[in-house]
């Protein structure tokens, strides 16, 4: 797999790229772009399925120790959480920080009142498939349908019914969150002394 | 160096009834590939999610299109397991794809050509990086080399011809 090799060439003698490898050039800018730190930020933070640091050292084209330092430090900080295969320690993203990334972007766009409408909308979606295609889940919709590729239409259907239910459930954590900080209660900045700050909720 | 490709030819022979799965969407990677694309790409108009709530597609509008197109459209898509499908359209109707899912009898990277993208046949993708923002810099740079050269030939061409 070249996506693996260590970048081997550089730009030619005359500074044109036109006759490198276009996975090789991107390779190179990448790291020309970023830190150690920032490529394994960025590839954990896309990691769902536990990893080992050399797996992730690889993908981040950093020595295993370098991950490692910095794996330490996202699992310290909440952003990473590790579980283990034997003897080897595997990391992943948090599900605190994959809801929390989600909740700043929706909360940066949206009002709640937004995101309410917007759940009940996937709540509709949701039931309309169940009863259209007369099942509860779109894994028991893909053993109904024996969807054979992904690019057709039943397998857009079973992405994008994955997707909602994704996307559902971060959209309801995300307006638990607004209402917690709209409230000033986690961080004990309340704007009213009676504790009931209603009167400062919609602005 | 090796792991990271053996982990990826054992995805690429999932169980049969896996093999029609894309995978749900990341809305969080729809982001972070949107921003690239306004950050690397001085031809982009607008790059937008088409719901913030729920995206399925991040659409980037070009200000120009390869060769007698004055418009074009690149849509998005990225799951939380690293597929993608990445379709270029233009003002005279014409599309290719950059994919990366299982796709029965067919590599696992594939691109479906211009001018109109079939379903089938496709062929190897040249794209062979995996992180969204170097498959997003890919993308970039194989639209670059069409649009400078204002033809579709050799879009799919890991290697540019001098």
């Amino acid at each position: 797999m070249s996506e693996e090799a260590p970048p081997s060439t550089r730009a030619s003698p005359d500074g044109g790229t036109e006759h490198r490898d276009v996975n090789d050039v991107v390779v190179d800018e990448w790291i020309e772009e970023t830190t150690p730190f920032e490529r394994v930020y960025e590839i954990i933070g896309r990691t769902y399925d536990p990893m080992s640091a050399a797996r992730i050292a690889d993908r981040a084209r950093v020595s295993p120790t370098t991950a490692r330092k910095h794996l330490r430090a996202l699992v310290n900080a909440g952003e990473v959480t590790t579980s283990q295969d034997g003897q080897t320690t595997l990391y992943c993203r948090s599900e605190t920080a994959i809801i929390t990334e989600h909740t700043q972007s929706l909360l940066a766009e949206l009002t709640p009142e937004e995101i309410a409408a917007g759940i009940t909308e996937m709540k509709t979606k949701i039931q309309d498939w169940r009863d259209e295609y007369d099942v509860e889940s779109p894994e028991e919709l893909a053993r109904e349908l024996d969807i054979e590729d992904a690019d057709s239409d039943a397998g857009a259907l079973l992405r994008e019914w994955q997707t909602t239910r994704r996307n559902l459930a971060l959209a309801q954590a995300a307006l638990a969150i607004g209402e917690a900080r709209r409230t000033g209660h986690l961080t004990g900045t309340d704007m009213d002394d009676d504790g009931n700050s209603d009167s400062s909720i919609v602005v | 160096m090796t792991d990271a490709g053996d982990d990826d030819r054992s995805r690429d022979s999932q169980p049969a009834d896996q093999s029609e799965v894309f995978g749900p969407i990341d809305a969080g990677a729809l982001r972070e590939i949107r921003d690239l694309f306004v950050d690397h790409e001085p031809l982009v108009e607008t790059a937008s999610l088409d719901d913030p709530l729920n995206p399925q597609t991040l659409s980037i509008e070009l200000s120009d299109g390869v060769g007698a197109a004055s418009t074009a459209r690149i849509d998005v898509r990225w799951s939380l397991t690293g597929n993608y499908a990445a379709h270029y359209t233009d003002d005279q109707g014409r599309d290719f794809r950059f994919d990366c899912h299982p796709k029965p009898d067919a590599p696992k990277r594939h691109f479906h050509p211009p001018p109109n993208a079939p379903s089938r046949p496709v062929e190897p993708s040249c794209i062979t990086v995996r992180e969204a923002s170097l498959v997003t810099r890919a993308i970039l740079q194989r639209w670059r080399y069409a649009y400078t050269h204002e033809t579709f030939e050799g879009i799919n061409n890991a290697e540019n011809p001098p």
